[in-house]
């Protein structure tokens, strides 16, 4: 079942696009890798795509519903994100920020119901933090910072998640940590898309790769196969020899 | 599990807030008891229980005098502290506070124009006290609007907070320099005149006067507090906030809105009342170490109340007949306060530091 949909979508800034035509679909159960070399529009995408900025042309519907047509509350009980940016209150205590991810569905003033906490509960219990449940955010690790908004994300109980280099700043062990937890949140009946630079290792749990360069179409593909094609290497640019 | 993280957060809170208040009264209480002629506490709880003071002089200054400036104090700290936290929280910036759209340099060109062109025509200090006063809160007031309703115009057109910020302190610039040059052309008793508002006063202020602040600030602060889960998202960023289903124009609107009112009234009453604003949230997030907007909107209406007390109790200089200016001495007796708090604490991490 398709979650989300663009329609011969081009995106960029002004009238200089970035990539155009797109025309993908996020399916229940994918865990979608976008990757690219830096700055040819994997944010841009992942931005156009929560509707946080304007496609240049085309659209994107999300359950079947164009994205213009929906309220800012509508969307965040469809969509929800993880981005590269921290959020500003660093000392904010982790169950505060999980559950900030509330905001849709809790009371005027903000108060949780039975279902909120249950929620909260969930998404604490998938992403493994109860140890770090009364710390401020500002004393979390970069992993631990990673699963505390991955956890508010799932709070916020929405159908696509999208994720801005989630595994950036991360060593291997908690890249590996993100990336299987993404995995399994996919397998939920979630759709899960994420920008990477960690090929190798999200070839491993992602079921396709959208691969996105200069001046040429976006590139749907298996990412073994990607990978054996030599694709990956022709849209990174990677010459021949290298590692 | 969770369940219980909550509940013992509100019974750790209870305490707080109900200590928080008893120390309120306990000040206000010596605010009317304290100052040039010391009334004794018994007969001070006498009339505010409705007895009868022994002392007809007494009774007279509290009720004429000390009660009123009393009550402006709590109102003044309570409505700057708060709107002072909205403008933190929506421009994310630990030195942003009520006056940074520039509400006060709009409420002073509103004074200004009143006193020098009034000065000008004539007759400005003849005509009676309380019609002169109506008339600076009145100008001060239509001052601080109009300022605002440009930056209302801006919020409405710019997306990016800080554009905003600087928007607002563009206009506050421009606006004290047309004042500046208004008193390079003025006769020394304007200038005077105005300088003495611009050193703010809480104690000027009639029954008349009261009622008409009263229910604005009382008001705007209850609706502050209902605008506690917009802020609250607010604190995740902007970006984060829109994705969680927040109106990102909608919300600024309305909370210019609130602040302005807090502030612009506060203002077009007292005068421009430097530091509390800025200083009272910071305060707040520091003793108590949160950022929860529920519970940091209640905590400055009490700790700004009690502060503001505390720094008219001082400018009173107890057992004399002087009194020094409002201004002065929240920032005098406030910065040391808040640089001993941050090297104690020696923690920077309180607020929006990375």
């Amino acid at each position: 079942m398709s979650l989300l949909q663009t329609h011969n979508l081009t995106i960029g800034y002004g009238d200089q696009p970035l990539v155009s035509d797109i025309n993908v679909s996020l399916e229940v159960g994918q865990l979608i890798g976008l990757i690219g070399q830096n700055g040819v529009g994997k944010s841009t995408l992942i931005r156009t795509l929560a509707g946080f900025q304007r496609p240049l042309s085309g659209s994107i519907s999300i359950g079947g519903i164009e994205l213009t047509k929906l309220k800012a509350k509508a969307v965040s009980k469809k969509l929800g994100v993880v981005l590269t940016e921290k959020p500003t209150a660093l000392n904010l205590s982790v169950l505060e920020l999980i559950s900030l991810g509330r905001h849709p569905y809790s009371g005027w003033l903000g108060q949780l119901k039975k279902e909120d906490v249950a929620k909260i509960e969930a998404a604490i219990v998938q992403t493994q933090i109860h140890h770090i449940l009364n710390k401020r955010l500002f004393e979390l690790s970069d992993g631990q910072l990673q699963k505390v908004m991955i956890a508010r994300v799932l709070a916020q109980d929405t159908d696509v998640i999208l994720l801005d280099e989630p595994t950036s700043h991360l060593d291997l062990r908690n890249k590996i940590e993100v990336l299987d937890l993404l995995k399994k949140i996919s397998q939920s009946g979630k759709a899960v898309l994420i920008s990477t630079h960690e090929i190798s290792l999200s070839a491993k749990v992602c079921d396709l790769f959208w691969g996105v360069d200069f001046g040429v179409p976006l590139e749907i593909g298996e990412p073994d196969k990607m990978m054996f094609s030599g694709k990956v290497k022709e849209l990174l640019h990677l010459e021949e020899g290298v590692i | 599990m969770i369940q219980q993280h909550f509940d013992t957060s509100v019974k750790k809170w209870r305490v707080t807030f109900i200590g928080l208040f008893v120390v309120l009264c306990l000040v206000f209480l010596a605010s009317l008891a304290i100052g040039s002629v010391t009334i004794p506490l018994g007969q001070t709880t006498k009339f505010l229980t409705g007895g009868e003071v022994e002392n007809a002089g007494w009774h007279a200054i509290l009720i004429n005098f000390r009660l009123p400036k009393a009550l402006t104090a709590i109102l003044v700290g309570s409505a700057l502290g708060i709107s002072g936290l909205q403008m933190q929280t929506l421009f994310r910036n630990p030195l942003a506070g009520p006056f940074i759209l520039g509400i006060s340099s709009g409420a002073g060109l509103g004074v200004a124009l009143v006193i020098f062109i009034g000065f000008a025509i004539g007759g400005f200090f003849g005509i009676p006290d309380f019609a002169r006063n109506w008339l600076m809160v009145g100008s001060a007031a239509v001052g601080s609007f109009l300022v605002l309703s440009v930056i209302g115009v801006a919020a409405l057109r710019v997306r990016s907070g800080v554009s905003l910020l600087i928007i607002g302190l563009m206009f506050g610039a421009a606006v004290s320099a047309i004042v500046s040059i208004m008193q390079f052309f003025s006769q020394a008793e304007n200038i005077q005149a105005y300088v003495i508002w611009s050193f703010g006063s809480l104690g000027s202020l009639s029954w008349n006067e009261l009622s008409v602040l009263t229910p604005i600030v009382v008001l705007s602060l209850i609706y502050a507090f209902a605008l506690s889960k917009q802020l609250n998202a607010l604190l995740l960023g902007e970006t984060y906030a829109e994705s969680s289903g927040l109106d990102l124009k909608s919300t600024r609107i309305l909370i210019i809105l609130n602040t302005s009112l807090l502030a612009g009234s506060v203002t077009a009453f007292c005068g421009p009342i430097a530091f509390v604003g800025l200083a009272v949230p910071h305060l707040a997030r520091m003793l108590f170490n949160t950022s929860n907007h529920l519970l940091l909107t209640p905590l400055i209406v009490l700790l700004g109340g009690i502060l503001m007390l505390v720094f008219d109790l001082v400018a009173q200089l107890p057992g004399s007949d002087a009194t020094l200016p409002i201004n002065a001495v929240t920032s005098l007796l406030g910065a040391p306060f808040v640089i001993w708090l941050i090297l104690r604490k020696n923690n920077l991490h309180y607020s929006f530091d990375k």
